[in-house]
């Protein structure tokens, strides 16, 4: 597939990095030969265990270091030409802000790193204490905020320019389950508003759910990558949901199953993930008043989504007219010299269409009753 | 300019919240208060300002530059230790500006600190020179001589630069003459020789000096004629004289008995009006000492000068803590390109290394002017070593002469003004040529500089 490269915000080919010694003697070769491109408006996870890659990745975006080889184009321009990075947002690994400065103070000094008017500043700042919850924070220095709490400054730091490209550096780190979710909606939100997002993360889940392609590094060579949905479908598997059944039912069900199949089906009931109970403990517990520390906002800064609407707009139609026309929405890249698809192997075409009509009537009569 | 600004801002305030100040200016203090009252002056009212302008104000500055170097080290490359720099640097700010900014935040706060210790200083000055505490002479002596500008004229010199090639020319003649002095170095040589002889004063005789006064000079300050001499014996140490102040075609003449030691500075205060028309002050001394006949020497450089009024003490005060506040910027561009290539330790190294390096200038000098340095005494030398010493000990002295400048707390101290040409010829060297050549260097070094390597 020929990309349009005015659509690639990161652009990256054969990219090495190896890091020298005092002596310019070779010490680490911390990235080899990475080929990458990121897509305007995906949200794309960097995935890999410790020292495989990806905060040399990161940094190598960001201008902070330099390729040994390779050529890198972050928003089609050097990633250390400074018209770049006015576009760019970045949270670090860990919030390394100043200690002895307050959260408005610091939202403060960063945005007029972005030249941004006094007036903007102030709207900029107040929108996202509120969203991150920190308003109540604004004039308490960095240095006594919790990790939790200083995270969520770092990430309003890095949206204060409304930016193009997000690039966020374990943002959950530190975080509860209920400020884990929040940036995870948050980052829905900034894709929503045709934001770019690279996501770095450890926790795999939190990669999951918010991700449209992700890479795997390993040993600072690039593994896997590819749109989070097809790397994870089993293709040759099938996974049914239904309603509460009754025994009588479900003992059916499972007979046209084992007719289906020709093997015994695995029944369970499905299980809601622990993030879910829990988040759901606390709602309730907000209902009755009750609070803990952090004020939870809802609401996204204004100023980031606003620019973004019509865009949004015009990208889920997008998306919903790629649907329609059979086409993947975001196409997985494959990797050279993968293996093909194996094509699930069922049974005949003949017995699977018959057991498929038999189970559609019986669920249609399920639902009527 | 205001992301500079932006920089600036949060390095004083991380300076100011870290208490960092606080403790520099109780520091301060405790120096401004406690040494006057720790050191013994000479009894005298010269002495005590002495005490407190040159020494006391000397240990501030002494100790400001220390500060300034470290925290101009600390400032980039703690912000690199601790990875602040990244959040910095992956905004749209050049890598000059933060150079510029952590820069200019220095500046502020180095002048925030001078600003403080100047008053207490000035305070203090006023507080133990109050007129109570004084009798009139002092009063008098404070008002016209210390807490006062005064601009310093040498007398004219005699154009001696013909004299000088001609006898230089006739001792090259000569066939022991060493071959290895230039004729540049004899002419040089020659010409000290002759002024000598200009300014000392055999038993009997009579030297006239006549001094260019300034046209605006103010008619109603007195002005004081400072000299001394060296003895040509050296067990007779005082010597009487005559001095004559004014012209011939003077009405306020003046004849002046001295009876004064060598080798120390002896003032004369002066109030009639003694100018030639055209402005000239004529000077003269007579070598009446005939009981035991003995030739004096004036120094040519600062054998005698007249000190005119020229401004008050306060503003003088102003320009030197300017040109001190500018010494002190250039320490601190010193240690902000030091701290952005460098660690703490190591930028501190370097920085201390070249500020050293300027306390040995006339050293370099002395070395710069030798011919050789493994080779005989007298000798060129030729070998390897004495040619690669010869360039290193040049090429060292074409660096740091031009850095080279006199401590304007001495001339605070005695009265003496410092001018605005001073602090504009140190503006001119230490911020805008050596400062600006240290921040291009910076600028281009700290661009190159991976800043997200691992630690």
């Amino acid at each position: 597939m020929i990309e349009k490269s005015d659509e690639l915000v990161v652009e990256a080919t054969g990219l090495t990095k190896i890091f020298r010694d005092f002596w310019h003697r070779p010490k680490v070769k911390a990235l080899t030969d990475l080929d990458l491109t990121v897509r305007k408006g995906e949200v794309f996870g960097l995935l890999g265990p410790n020292g495989s890659g990806k905060s040399t990745t990161i940094k190598l975006i960001l201008g902070l270091l330099h390729p040994t080889q390779g050529r890198l184009r972050v928003l089609q321009q050097s990633p250390r030409d400074v018209k770049t990075k006015r576009k760019i947002g970045y949270l670090p690994e860990e919030s390394y802000l100043y200690p002895y400065l307050t959260g408005q103070e610091t939202l403060n000094f960063y945005g007029k790193l972005f030249d941004l008017n006094g007036r903007e500043r102030k709207q900029r700042i107040d929108q996202l204490l509120e969203m991150i919850g920190l308003k109540h924070a604004r004039n308490r220095v960095v240095g006594e905020f919790s990790k939790g709490m200083a995270r969520r400054i770092g990430l309003a730091q890095a949206l204060i320019n409304d930016p193009e490209l997000v690039i966020l550096d374990e943002p959950t780190s530190g975080l509860d389950p209920l400020g884990t979710r929040q940036v995870k909606n948050l980052i829905v939100d900034l894709k929503k508003a045709n934001k770019t997002v690279i996501l770095s993360s450890h926790l795999l889940s939190d990669v999951e759910d918010v991700c449209d392609r992700v890479a795997i590094l390993y040993g600072g060579r690039l593994r896997v990558t590819g749109a989070v949905h097809e790397l994870l479908e089993e293709q040759n598997r099938y996974q049914v949901m239904l309603p509460e059944l009754s025994p009588d039912k479900l003992k059916r069900v499972l007979e046209l199953l084992r007719e289906a199949l020709g093997d015994e089906p695995d029944v369970d009931h499905p299980r809601v993930s622990l993030e879910n109970l829990f988040l759901d403990v606390v709602e309730k517990a907000q209902t009755t008043g009750d609070d803990s520390g952090v004020k939870h906002a809802e609401n996204v800064a204004e100023f980031l989504g606003h620019t973004g609407e019509e865009k949004k707009t015009n990208r889920l139609d997008e998306l919903v007219e790629q649907k329609s026309d059979g086409e993947e929405a975001l196409p997985a890249e494959k990797e050279e010299g993968a293996p093909p698809e194996k094509a699930p192997e069922v049974m005949d075409e003949e017995s699977r269409r018959a057991a498929d009509g038999k189970l559609k009537n019986f669920l249609s009569e399920s639902a009527d009753d | 300019m205001n992301k500079i600004l932006a920089i600036a801002s949060i390095s004083l305030r991380t300076t100011v919240r870290s208490k960092i100040v606080l403790s520099l200016i109780v520091i301060l203090m405790m120096v401004i208060i406690g040494l006057p009252l720790s050191m013994k002056s000479d009894a005298t009212i010269s002495g005590e300002v002495q005490i407190l302008v040159i020494y006391t104000l000397g240990i501030v500055i002494a100790i400001l530059s220390i500060a300034t170097l470290w925290a101009g080290c600390a400032a980039i490359s703690s912000e690199i230790a601790e990875r602040q720099i990244h959040m910095v640097v992956s905004k749209p700010v050049t890598r000059f500006q933060i150079l510029l900014g952590k820069w200019v935040g220095l500046v502020v706060l180095n002048t925030a600190l001078l600003c403080v210790s100047g008053l207490a200083v000035y305070g203090l000055l006023r507080w133990n020179t109050r007129p109570s505490q004084l009798n009139s002479e002092e009063i008098q002596q404070l008002d016209e001589e210390i807490l006062v500008a005064r601009r310093q004229i040498g007398p004219q010199i005699p154009d001696v630069d013909l004299e000088a090639g001609k006898t230089a020319d006739e001792w090259m003649k000569a066939p022991d003459f060493p071959s290895e002095i230039s004729r540049a170095e004899a002419v040089e040589e020659a010409r000290k020789t002759i002024l000598r002889k200009a300014f000392s004063v055999p038993p009997g005789a009579t030297i006239t000096w006549k001094f260019d006064l300034p046209s605006r000079l103010r008619k109603d300050q007195p002005f004081h004629i400072r000299y001394k001499f060296a003895s040509g014996r050296m067990e007779i140490t005082t010597i009487r004289g005559t001095w004559t102040i004014g012209g011939p075609d003077v009405p306020g003449r003046a004849t002046i008995e001295g009876n004064d030691t060598a080798e120390g500075f002896h003032t004369m205060r002066v109030q009639d009006d003694v100018f030639s028309p055209d402005g000239t002050l004529e000077v003269s001394y007579k070598n009446t000492n005939d009981q035991r006949p003995v030739t004096i020497f004036f120094p040519p450089q600062d054998g005698i000068s007249v000190f005119v009024y020229s401004g008050g003490f306060e503003i003088n005060l102003v320009r030197t803590l300017l040109i001190l506040l500018l010494h002190l910027s250039f320490l601190s561009a010193i240690g902000v390109v030091a701290g952005s290539l460098f660690s703490l330790p190591t930028a501190a190294f370097t920085a201390l290394y070249l500020v050293v390096l300027l306390k040995f200038i006339p050293y370099i000098e002395i070395m710069a002017a030798r011919k050789s340095f493994v080779s005989g005494p007298g000798q060129q030398g030729n070998g390897f070593l004495d040619i690669f010493l010869i360039l290193f000990y040049r090429g060292m002295r074409l660096l740091v002469s031009p850095l080279k400048s006199p401590n304007p707390l001495d001339s605070l101290g005695i009265g003496e003004l410092v001018p605005w040409s001073w602090v504009a010829s140190v503006f001119v060297v230490k911020v805008v040529v050596y400062g600006g050549a240290i921040a291009l260097i910076g600028r281009l070094l700290f661009y190159r500089r991976e800043l997200g390597l691992p630690s």
